[in-house]
């Protein structure tokens, strides 16, 4: 799996369990196996959570589908949270954050 | 809500889709019913009609359509106008069916070079937006560069066809028209059709095979040696120079389709995703597809002064026939069914924010049939071109009646895409 970078890994852990659920619609592969995720932070106090994620081409038509999947999940999973979802291009995106069973799924 | 990227909405691109589909079958039918004309010079009303319809109507409009939701995804980068794009259709959906009829009617009239005029003016709204799209992102890459390029010839094609049009009734150029046609409709082939499928070929199909190719080196040679191949061309087009120096641009053209073919082959071997979907494969098979007319224009540059003008004449034929309906046609319904449900996809469901939706853009698309009309169209096809070289003519009546009902189902399967409504 991507390296994900967390200030709270209890959270995160939480959260990448429920993004699991969030497919590619067509890779059919979860955002976490494609490696789309790189941050989440939580700021208890504030309720807040902070998703910062790419999508493996900018300006994908798919892109805005994908983010509200990913915003629906962490709202579903901390609901007294808000949660926010924000796209970072800085760093491309390469097959290479795809991980073993991302692979395997895509082999098939 | 989260951070969302504006794409070209749906509204804006679907229309070039539709009309596409419907010249392919229009063209089909046209093709099925010409092929007792098949037999003459290449000069005549129903192949001019036929070849404007399949380079304008199906190739160009497909090929704008896909354009205007390629453009933020190469560039990174919004369209910058709705509106542009939406004139761009009109034009040139209003220009074609003029410029097509007039061509059947064999009358290079008025309303023929009014049709053309239209098509310009849609060229130039693409061209204005394009460059417009380009001026915001700072960072262009190789592809956007092939797209620019290309629009550059098809503006130049488009000129030089309007005045091969006035030509005929007006004479202004210093020979009659047929004497341009080779110049008219390479820049178009080469320089519209082969150098945008490059530049967007070499982007599109490493992702759809998710295929990291890190050789922006090659694609820099693909198109500097396209570009200079084919005002090399025209140099010695223009100049009327020997026949042998036709030679060096055709070589180097050649030379850059398999510096392509082996980009493409060394994205198949990178790819991550082992399986690939009929669509894809026949894209696939467009790449090779692409190199068999280069081989028929080779021998007509060996065969011209040994041959017989029939033999020459036939050859020429079925090179034009492989490109519009082998090369081309195969890779844009190929590319159809790989574009197309996303487009519609993202038109209904993108909003849609739920992890439990199931349906994904590979759902609309009925693959058993699709798979069933790629057959039959490549059946056709193949028939077709024997036929051809063989001058069977039972094989290209049957041939042609094959691709018929490959192009009713094409239209059929767009149109039920297009027409998709969620379940309420």
């Amino acid at each position: 799996m991507y390296a994900i970078t967390t200030n709270r890994p209890d959270y995160c852990a939480q959260a990448v369990e429920q993004l699991y659920s969030v497919l590619d619609p067509e890779m059919g592969v979860s955002v976490i196996d494609l490696g789309l995720i790189e941050q989440i932070d939580v700021d208890v106090a504030a309720q807040k959570i902070y998703c910062r994620m790419t999508l493996t081409t900018a300006f994908c038509p798919l892109g805005e589908a994908i983010t509200n999947r990913v915003q629906q999940a962490l709202q579903e999973t901390f609901p007294n949270f808000s949660a926010a979802v924000t796209l970072d291009f800085d760093s491309r995106w390469t097959p290479d954050r795809i991980s073993e069973a991302g692979k395997s799924i895509l082999d098939r | 809500m989260p951070q969302s990227q504006p794409h070209t909405a749906p509204l804006f691109v679907l229309p070039f889709y539709g009309y596409a589909a419907i010249s392919l079958l229009v063209s089909l039918g046209l093709l099925w019913w010409s092929v007792p004309n098949l037999d003459g010079h290449f000069f005549q009303p129903k192949l001019l009609g036929i070849v404007h319809l399949m380079a304008l109507g199906w190739g160009t409009m497909m090929i704008l359509g896909a354009s205007h939701q390629l453009l933020p995804v190469l560039l990174g980068n919004a369209l910058y106008s709705h509106k542009l794009a939406m004139s761009s259709f009109v034009l040139a959906a209003l220009g074609i069916p003029f410029l097509v009829v007039r061509f059947l009617q064999f009358q290079m009239d008025v309303w023929a070079l009014a049709g053309a005029a239209g098509i310009i003016f849609a060229i130039i709204a693409f061209f204005i937006n394009l460059l417009q799209s380009m001026r915001q992102q700072p960072q262009k890459d190789v592809h956007i560069w092939f797209m620019l390029a290309a629009t550059i010839w098809l503006l130049l094609t488009m000129l030089l066809g309007w005045l091969l049009l006035y030509n005929f009734s007006h004479p202004i150029l210093p020979n009659n028209s047929l004497h341009y046609l080779s110049l008219h409709a390479h820049i178009g082939l080469a320089g519209w059709f082969l150098l945008l499928v490059m530049g967007v070929g070499s982007r599109l199909i490493p992702m759809f095979l998710i295929a990291q190719v890190n050789d922006n080196k090659t694609l820099w040679h693909i198109f500097i040696v396209m570009n200079a191949s084919l005002l090399l061309f025209v140099f010695v087009f223009c100049l009327a120079m020997p026949l042998p120096w036709l030679v060096v641009p055709f070589a180097g053209i050649v030379f850059s389709m398999l510096l392509f073919a082996n980009y493409i082959r060394h994205a198949y071997r990178l790819r991550v995703r082992k399986s690939i979907d009929t669509p894809m494969k026949l894209s696939l098979v467009s790449v090779l597809l692409m190199l068999l007319p280069s081989l028929l224009l080779a021998a007509v540059l060996l065969l011209q002064t040994t041959a017989s003008g029939a033999a020459i004449t036939s050859l020429v034929k079925l090179y034009g026939f492989l490109l519009f309906f082998g090369w081309l046609s195969t890779l844009i319904i190929g590319m159809t069914f790989k574009t197309l449900p996303f487009i519609v996809w993202s038109q209904h469901y993108s909003k849609a924010a739920t992890t439990k939706q199931h349906i994904n853009p590979n759902d609309l698309v009925q693959h058993t049939t699709v798979k069933y009309m790629m057959l039959l169209y490549v059946t056709g096809l193949l028939l077709f071109a024997c036929s051809m070289l063989l001058q069977i003519l039972w094989g290209l009546h049957l041939a042609a009646a094959i691709m018929l009902v490959a192009g009713v189902l094409y239209t059929w399967l767009v149109y039920q895409m297009i027409a998709h409504q969620p379940a309420k």
